[in-house]
């Protein structure tokens, strides 16, 4: 995926399924307004419980720039309240949706990896997230599938992608803001 | 003699119960200086460990020092208080003086153009008092008045501005050089947070307002 391109249109229409069961394109859940989408692994990851205490802190600022914000998993739907629970997310506007097929994974260019599921830097990603006070709990989906960051405009244009190399690669919180409040800046009429 | 290692390790165990890094820093030094003595006062000085007790106390030392310096109360003068309260009331208030250091108090009198459309902007300003106007051509599309961003949507987007800020009066506000302040939050990431939210928050009523 290219920063400045439309997503491609085969994850367009790539299906993904809400807490309900209920089955929507992803498309229909990032068009109309700019849009935060983080790719998780599975839902038990402790490389995602940590980038989701990140970023849940300035999910409210994200809001305000006027940001949706969807996280994809890979477990079973039935998998997705204990989830929310866990990472603290029920009472936030973030949505979460998953693909057990792992089909919105292969179109969005990430890569499935036993090194970086397994190997030293996710090693260290373990012993970084332990540090930050994040846990594992069990796998809840895809255990080799690694995860990724995009940010869509209003219209599904790139605005930033990220594709993790190791189950603990996410990109920071302010950086995420970062992109934010340029895509927020340029909705205004004249730049100064 | 052989009470000084019993000491030291006492105040090692003491260190490893506090909670605050500067007392665990210090209550080290102290601890390695008594070793230190110990292994000097043997018959046939311990020179290795010596060296390497040396090394960890030079360490503390100077981590001690940079904590104590961080940890001095901040005084803010008048208008530093007042611009404190009007934009920067999310940082803390050494925060803030971090950030007031990179950049500069400057005057700008009436009709004075802080920014010119299609011209790079290499600053992030801040009105402290006064009004400017923001121009596109000859039609005035919004006022900025105290406490308000001007240039944050080109130091964001990294465009050139498209529309002119004018000094409507006499106008007292603070420049950041936009590098300085670049370079400054990447190597301050908590300030850069904070910053971020004072922007979104500028941006966003900026948006709102017709």
């Amino acid at each position: 995926m290219r920063i400045g391109e439309p997503i491609p249109a085969v994850l367009d229409a790539a299906v993904v399924i809400d807490r309900a069961g209920e089955s929507a394109t992803f498309g229909t859940h990032i068009r109309g307004s700019p849009c935060l989408v983080s790719f998780l692994r599975h839902f038990g990851c402790i490389g995602c419980a940590e980038h989701i205490a990140d970023i849940a802190p300035r999910l409210v600022e994200l809001d305000d720039l006027g940001l949706r914000t969807l996280f994809v998993g890979n477990g079973e739907p039935r998998y997705i309240d204990g989830f929310l629970e866990r990472v603290g997310l029920r009472d936030s506007h973030a949505r979460v949706v998953t693909d057990p097929t792992l089909k919105i994974f292969e179109a969005a260019g990430l890569v499935r990896s036993r090194w970086g599921t397994f190997g030293l830097r996710a090693i260290g990603d373990v012993a970084r997230g332990w540090s930050h006070g994040a846990a594992s709990h069990g796998m809840e989906g895809d255990a080799l599938q690694l995860g990724g960051v995009l940010m869509t405009d209003a219209a599904g244009t790139v605005a930033y992608y990220h594709r993790s190399k190791s189950l603990g690669d996410h990109p920071s919180a302010s950086d995420l803001v970062d992109v934010a409040l340029v895509l927020c800046a340029r909705r205004s009429s004249a730049i100064y | 003699m052989q009470a000084l290692i019993h000491v030291a390790n006492a105040l090692y165990l003491c260190s490893y119960l506090v909670k605050d890094i500067f007392w665990l820093r210090a209550l080290t030094v102290v601890a390695g200086l008594v070793l230190l003595s110990f292994y000097a006062a043997q018959p046939a000085p311990l020179f290795a460990a010596i060296v390497w007790n040396v090394l960890f106390t030079i360490i503390n030392v100077y981590q001690l020092v940079l904590l104590f310096l961080e940890r001095r109360p901040v005084t803010l003068g008048e208008r530093e208080q007042r611009l404190y309260r009007l934009v920067f009331r999310s940082l803390t208030p050494r925060e803030f003086v971090k950030l007031l250091a990179v950049g500069r108090w400057q005057e700008a009198p009436a009709n004075e153009r802080l920014v010119e459309a299609g011209t790079a902007l290499d600053r992030f300003i801040v009105i402290f008092t006064g009004k400017t106007g923001v121009r596109v051509g000859s039609k005035e599309i919004a006022q900025l008045g105290a406490g308000q961003f001007v240039g944050e949507m080109s130091f964001l987007t990294n465009q050139a501005p498209t529309a002119d800020v004018v000094a409507i009066e006499p106008t007292h506000y603070v420049a950041w050089p936009k590098r300085d302040l670049s370079h400054f939050l990447e190597t301050n990431p908590a300030l850069r947070a904070a910053i971020q939210v004072v922007i979104g928050t500028d941006l966003v009523g900026k948006l709102r307002t017709p």
